[in-house]
């Protein structure tokens, strides 16, 4: 009876436990994921994730400490983008001016596709 | 014999096609040389001075807000701090604007130690009215600021109208008297 209630409570905090590790990385993940798509302004060509800078470093605490009060992601970017402009997401918005940077790529997969495709019916007949 | 000539004209063609293509994407490239994507936040202006609080270098009581931000006169926001060497070199600019009445300066001290901060300001000539404290970095990225020395100038609707970012020199020195005498 007594190892059985002593079972049930390393189970209990073992859970628990884990339940804290999950949700920790979990949390760790997000933030991570954020950082690597905000641009260090101060670098070049780097994400504040990879970037060691006083600038990154800054960052990454407000953001930390934005979801930590709630924030979501949309509004952490939309914060930084306020602040810096949207040089500073490296994700760029999905908007009139960046229409082709969007559907280029679909654009060239659909006439290629075609092309292929013609390419080999001409080829069989 | 007419097919052999088909092929030709066909395979001149391809052949100008690709020599094109080549030249179209050799100028592309050359022109991205050229581009400069050294980041400055310099177009990020033409907005009111967004909400702050910072505790104030010498008095810890009282806060330095953007309500303490004068609208009847320019203000020049300087971010600095005593280990910061081009910020001493850019000091003697700030105390010469002080002196016009056109203009407040008005200081954030970025990441320093109180006492070296004050006993820079106490060696040298304290330009700034009202010095706010950043320990963090967090109120500079509330300010949009890369890093130090830069300073906003602000108008007297409080909008900010001119980011300068390193030192200030001679050159920027005087267009910031042309601004605030205009």
């Amino acid at each position: 009876m007594m190892l059985k209630k002593i079972f049930f409570f390393m189970n209990l905090v073992i859970f628990i436990f884990y339940l804290n590790i999950s949700y920790v990385i979990s949390n760790e993940k997000n933030l991570i994921k954020i950082y690597q798509n905000i641009r260090c302004l101060v670098c070049q060509g780097q994400s504040i994730d990879e970037s060691n800078s006083e600038f990154a470093r800054d960052l990454k605490l407000v953001i930390k400490n934005k979801i930590k009060n709630g924030a979501s992601e949309k509004e952490v970017y939309d914060f930084l983008e306020e602040k810096y402009g949207e040089w500073i997401l490296l994700k760029p918005n999905f908007n009139y001016n960046s229409l082709i940077l969007w559907f280029f790529p679909y654009l060239i997969f659909i006439v290629g596709g075609i092309s292929l495709f013609l390419l080999i019916r001409k080829r069989r007949s | 014999m007419f097919l052999l000539k088909r092929n030709n004209m066909k395979r001149k063609i391809i052949f100008l096609l690709i020599f094109l293509a080549i030249i179209i994407i050799g100028a592309i490239f050359y022109s991205g040389l050229k581009i400069d994507t050294q980041y400055t936040n310099k177009e990020n202006v033409n907005f009111i001075v967004p909400d702050f609080s910072a505790k104030t270098l010498k008095n810890s009581k009282s806060d330095f807000t953007n309500h303490d931000i004068k609208s009847d006169r320019y203000s020049l926001l300087n971010i600095w701090a005593s280990w910061c060497l081009p910020c001493r070199k850019e000091h003697k600019f700030l105390v010469k604007l002080s002196n016009f009445s056109e203009i407040d300066i008005y200081g954030i001290n970025f990441k320093d130690k109180k006492e070296n901060a004050i006993d820079f300001l106490n060696k040298s000539h304290d330009p700034y009215i009202i010095n706010g404290v950043d320990t963090d970095g967090s109120l500079s990225i509330q300010l949009g600021i890369v890093g130090i020395p830069e300073s906003i100038l602000i108008n007297q609707n409080k909008i900010i109208i001119k980011r300068y970012i390193g030192p200030l020199n001679k050159k920027t020195y005087k267009e910031i008297v042309d601004i605030i005498k205009n």
